[in-house]
């Protein structure tokens, strides 16, 4: 993850006011399909931490996008919403817990073995709701009020109000965003980076690289739990799908097609894969096979993914004057 | 003259290969301390148990008042033993600068600092610039290391681990494929680091060795088959008839 060029940062404040102005003139479903994508984007966003911080390819991230959805519906009580005050930091405390907890595990392994044993928890936190009474079983469960955002008694910010929710979702993928550059800049994520392209040298430098990877996977789940947070709170219903295998896979799809080598990338590979897919699917009923042909053809002429499109050139220069 | 390192009967056995046999050695601080011998003779086993690599069998490393043997290698390093590889083991991706600025930020108490950016931290920046300068690589700071000549990628990876501040360097065929110009060059900068520091060094060059050498150790077949000033080294039949080859040293 390399700092991203000034250009693209005045782009990217430029995309950001624009969709400012969306709830402005759009109807009802684009400000709705538009909040999931953003919530998306920052499930997007925690997973390329793993992925392009630390070369952690995982396959089970959704488990932490479910379990911080679940947690919020399950812990809102049944006849009022719950404070955001209290709950946002029960859901993030209890999804980097959960994942500091698999993460213990999963971390001292490495590629295959890693994708193995992340499908594998995913899998186990999708059958265990899937399969259980305490949160509806395979129904999954409803969630009679949304979070309340209160101060002094009063309502401060609606999150009923689609509008509303779409800045506060607009602000929290802006936060995430901004977040992950500061820390990939700060001395843990510049380890993290040197973890992901010489492990052992850095272990025979003195860092203690198992460490180092746990933190970076429980922050990465506490970032998808924000997501499931927002999921919940838009749609007001969680079922044992969020947990699926096929959402980790979805996610990790967006990371690789917006490119794995820039901090953009996921939050690009969010919005193109599911705007794409709402292209197509109002064209063609066959729209999951043009979809797998734009995939394929992604991964094949751009290596470096979407982003890969704005990288300013490549680095032969530097190669020349060696 | 005090002791930097001390091993104590270290061996490591692979199923029934014993690759390190028994070995005892006495490392004097300030020290260039060589270990020879044919390949397979376990210089390099012996440098992975030094350096945390790998977990011995048996026996002790006594490295200042503790015993080491069997610490993983972060704590290792920690303790200020640096180690450099055979097979050039640097970030190819970054630039010299950042692989040095990684080994500097190494030294610092904990990397659990995820807010204040790497670059602002002065004493980091500066053992980065002065590991690059001790190995000649400032004018390439800015340069990819992937793009670097061999030789150069050579001096970075002593330079990576020069700027993790060890005491004692643990140093694997540092002149492995050089040029003789680039050889010269290192066991000048050799020469330099033993001032203020205590190096184990493995070497083929036997030049290089009998330059920079205060104690020889020979090795072959994992045990210890001499160690001794290189006159005695040189003047040692056994060493003759099993490794140097008589004429070669004349």
């Amino acid at each position: 993850m390399e700092p991203a060029p000034r250009l693209v940062n005045w782009l990217l404040l430029a995309a950001l006011v624009a969709l400012a102005f969306i709830p402005q003139f759009a109807d009802r479903y684009h400000i709705q399909l538009l909040t999931k994508i953003m919530t998306m984007a920052i499930f997007a966003m925690s997973l390329g931490l793993l992925v392009s911080g630390v070369g952690l390819v995982s396959l089970g991230h959704a488990a932490f996008f479910g379990l911080g959805a679940y947690l919020l519906a399950l812990l809102s009580p049944a006849g009022e919403g719950a404070a955001v005050w209290w709950i946002l930091p029960v859901v993030l405390a209890g999804t980097t817990a959960a994942a500091f907890l698999i993460g213990a595990l999963a971390v001292r392994t490495s590629g295959v073995y890693f994708i193995m044993l992340t499908l594998a928890f995913g899998q186990m936190l999708f059958y265990l709701f899937h399969d259980s009474k305490f949160a509806g079983g395979s129904d999954g469960r409803f969630m009679n009020f949304r979070p309340v955002v209160t101060w002094m008694g009063d309502d401060l910010i609606s999150l009923n109000d689609r509008p509303t929710l779409f800045y506060v979702t607009l602000v929290l993928m802006a936060l995430s965003y901004l977040a992950i550059g500061v820390v990939m800049k700060a001395p843990f994520g510049r380890a993290v980076l040197g973890i992901r392209v010489n492990e052992s040298r850095m272990r025979a430098l003195g860092f203690n690289t198992y460490l180092y990877k746990l933190v970076a996977f429980a922050l990465a789940g506490g970032m998808a739990g924000l997501a499931g947070f927002i999921y919940a709170t838009q749609y007001r219903v969680v079922n044992p799908a969020l947990f699926h295998w096929r959402e980790s896979g979805l996610v990790l799809m967006m990371v690789i097609l917006g490119g794995l080598r820039s901090r953009l990338g996921p939050l690009v590979g969010a919005f193109a894969l599911v705007l794409l897919e709402e292209a197509l699917q109002s064209l063609t009923d066959h729209w999951l096979m043009a979809m797998g042909i734009f995939v394929i053809a992604v991964v094949l002429l751009l290596p470096d993914g979407l982003t890969g499109l704005f990288r300013r050139k490549p680095k032969a220069a530097e190669a020349a004057d060696a | 003259m005090p002791k930097a390192l001390e091993t104590e009967a270290l061996s490591k056995r692979f199923g029934g290969l014993v690759a390190v046999d028994n070995v005892s050695l006495a490392v004097r601080q300030g020290d260039v301390h060589c270990v020879i011998g044919p390949n397979g003779a376990g210089k390099t086993t012996l440098l992975n148990l030094l350096s945390g690599a790998l977990p011995p069998s048996a026996g002790r490393i006594r490295f200042g008042d503790q015993d080491i043997a069997g610490l993983p290698p972060h704590r290792i390093a920690q303790l200020g033993i640096g180690r450099s590889f055979q097979r050039t083991n640097i970030f190819p991706e970054f630039s010299a600068y950042e692989n040095c600025r990684l080994g500097a930020q190494a030294r610092m108490a904990s990397s659990m600092r995820f807010f204040r950016p790497a670059e602002r931290d002065d004493g980091v920046r500066e053992r980065a610039e002065r590991a690059l300068a001790l190995t000649g690589l400032t004018p390439r700071r800015d340069t990819r290391a992937s793009v670097l000549s061999h030789g150069e990628q050579r001096q970075l990876e002593i330079g990576v681990m020069l700027a993790t501040e060890p005491s004692l360097l643990l140093l694997d065929e540092p002149m492995a494929g050089m040029s003789a110009d680039e050889t010269a060059r290192m066991v000048d900068l050799l020469r330099r680091l033993k001032e203020g520091h205590t190096l184990i060094l493995i070497e083929h060059d036997m030049d290089a060795v009998f330059a920079l050498a205060d104690i020889i150790t020979v090795m072959v077949n994992g045990a210890v088959l001499a160690s001794g000033t290189p006159q005695e080294i040189r003047a040692s039949q056994a060493v003759q008839d099993a490794y140097l080859g008589g004429d070669d040293l004349a």
